[in-house]
């Protein structure tokens, strides 16, 4: 079963579209590492699976389910980009919410964490500091013991001992229980070690998504000579090109050696991949073999 | 949901029972030099008292302006039913961007909003009877007075009787679907403001057409002696030519001519074949009038709640 799966699905905010014609699916157990740059839709495609906006086309479908029905809330949490929690709440209400609101809330989980975090029970919501609150906000979510877990920009506006805080944090929950996680970023220096599947989001339409290892062994960075790039790229699909001097530096969707012996190739790291592709947003008018194939067809 | 509809909305709650505390304190005070009096009054209407002790409700009638002002800023209660129980309800989460936190945990929107109007509603409705039964209580006693008339005075009729608890629920459900709209709180309260007296000002239009008025020639005026209270709605004079046609007051003053202000000359409309007539609704109707008002907001208030949480539960933005 799909974590999360959109077919088609596409939003559109008056004249422009937020997202377009997005359609993938993400196995369960995965981390998320949902990229793009500001605008590229990722918060609408994460309110989309949360049911927090109607689609123009298209659907998306959580834990094989329409979102917003009581059976996909109970199995999924979502922290939104701006960490929102009733600021007149003391932390302890906030947790009397959560527990009054979900069936599989667990109370010493919550608790626990709140404790290790040293943040006090009896505090008001809206005096705590930001990265205090992100990290209610995240607890609230953690606790409901959802099945799949969406967090919008979770590190955004902290410092990096908090991100370091909240990305081990998860990572240790990740590894206990058997979740889905969603995180999107516009950082992907954040995510690069701990996400194992991509979703590269630009200008409203899904440029990658797919398994890491699977996206990262089928690109090989190509440096050759300039005058030898047309030729590979009418062979190969090349996603960028930078040309440094007389040298080409080129990212290309090859998981096989490149047997003319002018180019030398080395492996791809995640950050390359992913500039890669954010330089050159008309790579995803690119067919999309690796990337398609993985993502079961099914429900077209 | 009900521990946190309490909590999210107590302080509101809260402030309208202390702004209710607050009015019936001062009504109270006010209607208690009059509570013998009014007794007085009901007897004298039931013939058990003597005349000369009805003579001395004489002494009580006058112009009380402040009075009128304090009983007709009740109106201003259900209007901030409206303003600060119904507005901010869903304004508030969506400005707050709140609404993806609790729509978020395992609880239908449905639900949710339900739950929210299965307590908020009967508190409204709760909080209406209890201003309406004040006020009732408080007029009436104020009746001796002869400046208190609760079924003609458009700024009265609503804040006595029936009518209030479900100006309360009104108010409520209509501050609601103007928060779904706007989505911030503070344009929410004041269109909500603008609409519950738009809405207001409608029904007192409408309010003389819930039945055909009475056309008849004026009781007698009561003589010196008897002092009795008539709740009765006056429209207006109709002047009746002995033909059956109904004569416009321009041509009545033409024909006979008096001073402004002053009633018309019977006498002189009478040669000529015009008598004068009192349009108005008897004080009979009262309940009558005010079930029908009711009716028409409790069932507005249903519409428009209906449409609310259906747009909440299904539509997802």
């Amino acid at each position: 079963m799909n974590a999360l799966e959109t077919t088609g699905l596409g939003k559109r905010y008056r004249r422009a579209w937020a997202l377009r014609d997005c359609s993938l699916a993400v196995p369960a157990g995965k981390v998320v590492a949902l990229v793009g740059p500001n605008g590229a839709g990722k918060t609408t495609l994460l309110h989309a699976a949360m049911g927090l906006l109607t689609p123009t086309r298209g659907e998306a479908r959580v834990l094989g389910e329409a979102p917003r029905t009581s059976r996909t809330l109970a199995r999924v949490a979502f922290v939104a980009q701006d960490k929102p929690l009733y600021d007149g709440f003391r932390v302890s209400e906030l947790l009397r919410m959560g527990r009054a609101l979900n069936p599989r809330w667990d109370d010493g989980v919550a608790r626990c964490r709140l404790a290790e975090l040293r943040i006090p029970l009896d505090r008001r919501a809206g005096k705590l500091s930001g990265g205090q609150q992100a990290q209610i906000a995240l607890t609230l979510a953690l606790a409901k013991r959802p099945d799949l877990l969406l967090l919008d920009e979770p590190l955004a506006n902290l410092d990096p001992l908090a991100r370091s805080e909240i990305m081990g944090h998860l990572m240790s929950t990740v590894a206990e229980r058997d979740i889905t996680v969603v995180l999107s970023t516009h950082v992907i220096a954040d995510l690069a070690q701990t996400c194992d599947w991509l979703i590269l989001l630009s200008g409203g339409r899904v440029q990658v998504s797919g398994d890491v290892e699977e996206l990262l062994g089928a690109h090989q960075m190509l440096t050759g000579p300039v005058e030898a790039a047309d030729a590979l790229a009418a062979s190969t699909p090349v996603v960028s090109r930078r040309v440094v001097g007389r040298q080409v530096h080129l990212l290309v969707r090859a998981s096989r050696p490149i047997p003319d012996p002018r180019w030398s190739a080395r492996p791809v790291a995640m950050e390359d991949l992913v500039l890669a592709y954010l330089r050159e947003p008309d790579a995803a008018a690119l067919p999309r073999p690796t990337l398609a194939t993985l993502a079961p067809e099914g429900n077209r | 949901m009900l521990w946190l509809t309490w909590r999210q909305h107590r302080l509101q709650l809260l402030a309208m029972a202390a702004v209710l505390a607050m009015a019936a304190g001062y009504l109270i005070y006010r209607a208690l030099p009059y509570v013998e009096p009014a007794r007085l009054l009901h007897a004298c209407g039931g013939g058990s008292a003597s005349d000369a002790e009805c003579q001395t409700l004489f002494n009580y009638v006058g112009v009380d302006g402040g009075l009128n002002i304090a009983l007709v800023s009740v109106n201003l209660i259900p209007a901030l039913v409206g303003a600060f129980w119904g507005a901010p309800l869903l304004a508030r989460e969506y400005e707050r961007g709140t609404h993806q936190l609790v729509w978020g945990q395992s609880v239908t929107r449905r639900r949710w909003l339900g739950a929210k109007l299965a307590l908020l509603g009967p508190v409204a409705l709760l909080g209406g009877a209890a201003q309406g039964a004040l006020l009732t209580w408080a007029t009436d006693k104020f009746l001796v007075l002869g400046t208190v008339n609760r079924f003609g005075d458009r700024f009265l009729f609503g804040v006595v009787g029936v009518v209030p608890p479900a100006l309360w629920l009104f108010s409520l459900v209509l501050g609601l679907a103007v928060g779904l709209l706007v989505r911030r709180s503070v344009p929410a309260m004041a269109i909500t403001l603008a609409v519950f007296a738009a809405v207001m000002a409608g029904l007192a239009m409408v309010r003389p057409y819930y039945a055909e008025p009475k056309v008849e020639k004026p009781a007698l005026a009561a003589g010196p002696t008897v002092f009795a209270v008539h709740e009765d709605w006056t429209l207006g004079t109709v002047f009746r030519h002995t033909d059956g046609r109904d004569v416009p007051a321009s041509t009545a003053a033409e024909l006979c001519p008096q001073p402004a202000e002053s009633a018309p000359d019977t006498a002189c409309l009478a040669r000529h074949g015009i008598e004068v007539l009192d349009k108005y609704h008897p004080g009979r109707r009262f309940w009558r009038f005010q079930w029908i008002e009711a009716g028409i907001l409790v069932a507005g208030a249903v519409l428009i709640g209906g449409l609310t949480l259906a747009r909440v539960s299904r539509r997802a933005d």
